[in-house]
């Protein structure tokens, strides 16, 4: 019987600690300056939208491109994003602002799996179609947040957002730059990275955005992101852009081989600050010179 | 079976219930069936090992107990150690010894001899190993009685919680609690259950967050600075704690939970003041064991300063050579045996100079921890041997942190996870401190109500900073 009342104590307990911790975390993810936190709770009405994987977010600098064209953007790439992820983020977005003039997308996030969607799951507060994601690719972890909410909150995207809590993350890009003697030890043949084509069911994801997307007025511009030279196959990314293109007919920005200066990267897949501005530079006078009342 | 995987979860309730309406021998033969299950689910040919040792321990015991002549008791004695030994080194060490065999005959010219067997380490080979290892020494000393009953006997090899990593429990601790009735008692299932759940705290919030940190820094050697490598040095020495201690303490707390009384296997070890303390509260059951078992048949102290060193040194290589099979772990357990060396050395020449503890309060306040950071220092230098993948790794580790001009947060990677260790750090080590200051372990025996409200929050903790990623603990590959 001592027992039965003690674990009745510890359940109790265990529940009103868990909503006060959730409901105070809850609190913070709302007004912190995290870039889908101000998706969710702010209205952002931005002209540019950048989005992608880490490569979008190590290539994109939203307020320097803010700077350049006087236009409001914003960058929600984030790390390992894949497409069907951006999809909800950007229909929610769309849902709760006005449609921007621009998307750049970089097309490494185009890619199948669900990798990171934990990392949001806080947002399922807010969002129904991440919430059924969630429920359907990751049952366990869905019910586990229903009896403990504070669960919601266990991942490294939330630790980001208690650290941008008064800080704004757009200019969240690499600092450092790759290690000399990390970049002179690469092998061309033995380290070069090769791209697969697009998946079928991504790829469909990514059309079906396209359709909706257009109706809106919005026009989609896919960017491919550097690559350092001894990790890059020109062919396999000719052949990867050109299959891309045809699918979607729609031109890809490559800047693969845009960046020479081992200095621009963080590493072989990244580039770093300043490498972001270079290639924000380079957008932003693609888009002056195709369309200049831009 | 991993503790941290819902089949465990699955597994143990459904256990713990039928243990509770069972008694007698029947409880006995659901405890032995449940733990060969619990094995089996690894790999279920490797029961035959645990059976084989079973059967010759048990054996070799009845026979010394029933032989008064003494040259056939350690005939029996030697006939189970050798054997015991021989399984542990064909398992174990076979690949290693061969391999190193090879590189000599290769250095002389001869060319490879010898081919290593493809072969899985059986997961606890070493713990159980060494578990009925005790028992036959035990017996041959005439500290216990042989168990009569290999119904008992096999549960006390096999007994799940600690089959696989420990710790490694005393036929005198065990063997009458298996054979006594154990009631339910609710006040040994919460005292049980806070132990499983601060274990689990220690394993899947600890260890598996600073995991995250660790692996990328050993793994990636050559792209890390000085600062980035201290860090995965630290971060690793709590990172073995969580596992290890976590480990130990859901096998302890569910034991308690059935009744079983074990005794503790970590005392906060990073509190230490020295390295010899450091070996009394880390693994306390295997290094005890060594001490019993190894050191004290070695001779211990008794022969001269110089022979007491010479048996630590050994006794601290074969701890080396226990944890695996690896010039590494040789060298970890090498270290240790010279630190805890220079350790008596030091103090013997204190002794003699009559040095006196500062009797300051202040000044003690400060030396106590200054002590403690020396220790601790000292600890991390051997954990990065005994976690590189090689010797080559261990130097350069060394090396890098050397670099005192490389010390530079910028290019660190990883600043989330690292901010979050570091929380989990201030926060174990505080809440070990006030035990250790208080003796917060009393006032929660005392104190029911707040023990339950502590037991609530650890689980907001767990679900709030978890890593559910099903993570093997470190100590099932010894």
């Amino acid at each position: 019987m001592g027992l039965v009342k003690n674990l009745f104590k510890l359940i109790i307990i265990f529940l009103v600690i868990d909503s006060i911790i959730s409901y105070t975390l809850f609190e913070l993810l709302k007004i912190s300056k995290i870039r889908y936190s101000r998706l969710y709770y702010e209205q952002i009405n931005a002209d540019v939208i950048f989005i992608g994987n880490s490569k979008g977010r190590n290539s994109f600098d939203a307020p320097y491109f803010e700077r350049l064209s006087g236009k409001k953007s914003i960058n929600f790439s984030y790390n390992a994003l894949p497409i069907s992820l951006a999809k909800i983020f950007l229909d929610d977005y769309l849902e709760r602002n006005q449609s921007p003039k621009i998307i750049f997308i970089e097309v490494n996030c185009i890619a199948e799996g669900h990798y990171g969607l934990l990392n949001f799951k806080q947002y399922m507060l807010s969002s129904n179609s991440l919430k059924k994601m969630v429920k359907k690719n990751y049952p366990l972890h869905y019910y586990a947040s229903i009896i403990s909410k504070s669960y919601l909150f266990n991942s490294e995207y939330f630790i980001r957002t208690l650290y941008h809590i008064t800080k704004n993350d757009q200019s969240w890009t690499n600092r450092f730059r790759i290690n000399n003697e990390y970049y002179n030890n690469l092998k061309k043949n033995e380290d070069t990275f090769l791209f697969n084509k697009v998946d079928e069911s991504s790829m469909k994801i990514f059309s079906d955005m396209i359709q909706k997307y257009k109706t809106q007025g919005i026009t989609i511009i896919p960017v491919f992101a550097p690559i350092i030279d001894k990790c890059r196959n020109d062919d396999n990314i000719n052949d990867y852009i050109e299959d891309f293109e045809s699918r979607t007919k729609l031109k890809i920005l490559n800047y693969s081989k845009a960046v020479n200066d081992i200095s621009m990267f963080a590493d072989i897949f990244h580039t770093n600050e300043k490498g972001a501005i270079y290639i924000t530079k380079k957008i932003y006078d693609f888009i002056k010179l195709n369309n200049p009342t831009f | 079976m991993l503790f941290n995987s819902i089949n465990f979860i699955i597994f143990i309730i459904i256990f713990i219930s039928l243990y509770f309406i069972t008694y007698g021998k029947t409880r006995t033969w659901l405890c032995l069936i449940s733990s060969y299950i619990f094995y089996g689910c690894w790999d279920y040919r490797y029961l035959l090992l645990i059976w084989i040792l079973t059967f010759l321990n048990y054996y070799c015991a009845i026979k010394m107990s029933v032989n008064t002549n003494l040259d056939k008791k350690k005939t029996f004695l030697l006939i189970s150690i050798t054997v015991s030994l021989l399984i542990l080194g064909i398992f174990k060490y076979y690949n290693f010894f061969i391999t190193n065999l090879n590189s000599m005959f290769n250095y002389v010219g001869v060319g490879s001899i010898f081919s290593t067997f493809n072969i899985i380490l059986p997961v606890g080979i070493s713990f159980y190993t060494f578990q009925a290892m005790s028992y036959t020494i035990d017996v041959y000393r005439n500290k216990i009685e042989p168990e009569n009953s290999l119904l008992t006997f096999a549960t006390y090899i096999a007994f799940f919680p600690q089959l696989v990593a420990g710790p490694i429990i005393r036929a005198t601790c065990f063997i009458p609690q298996l054979k006594s009735r154990q009631n339910f008692n609710s006040n040994n299932v919460i005292n049980g259950f806070y132990m499983v759940v601060w274990g689990f705290f220690l394993k899947i919030v600890v260890a598996d967050s600073l995991a995250l940190v660790v692996d990328v820094r050993f793994e990636n050697i050559e792209i890390q600075n000085a600062l980035s490598m201290l860090i995965g040095v630290i971060f690793y020495a709590f990172q073995i704690y969580g596992d290890f201690a976590g480990y130990s303490l859901i096998a302890i707390g569910i034991a308690h939970i059935l009744g079983f009384n074990f005794p503790d296997n970590f005392d906060r070890p990073y509190f230490s003041k020295n390295i010899s303390e450091f070996w009394q509260r880390w693994h306390i059951s295997f290094s005890s064991w060594l001490r019993d078992y190894v050191y004290i048949s070695l001779g211990g102290n008794r022969a001269g300063k110089i022979s007491m060193y010479r048996n630590i040194l050994i006794t601290m290589l074969i701890c080396g050579l226990w944890h695996g099979a690896g010039w590494n772990f040789i060298i970890w357990g090498g270290i240790n045996g010279i630190f805890i060396i220079i350790h008596r050395l030091f103090n013997s020449i204190l002794s003699k100079i009559k040095f006196q503890t500062p009797s300051s309060a202040i000044i003690y306040n400060l030396v106590v921890p200054t002590k403690m950071l020396f220790t601790f220092s000292f600890i991390c230098i051997g954990w990065i041997f005994f976690r590189s993948n090689n010797l080559y790794d261990s130097l350069n580790i060394l090396n890098k942190i050397a670099q005192i001009n490389d010390y530079n947060f910028s290019s660190v990677t990883q600043k989330i996870y690292i901010l979050k260790g570091m929380m989990l750090i201030c926060f174990l080590v505080f809440v070990e401190g006030m035990s250790l200051l208080f003796n917060t372990k009393k006032f929660l025996n005392d104190h029911l109500n707040i023990k339950i409200l502590w037991i609530a929050f650890i689980i907001v903790l767990i679900s709030l900073c978890g890593t559910f990623e099903n993570n093997a603990f470190i100590y099932f590959q010894f």
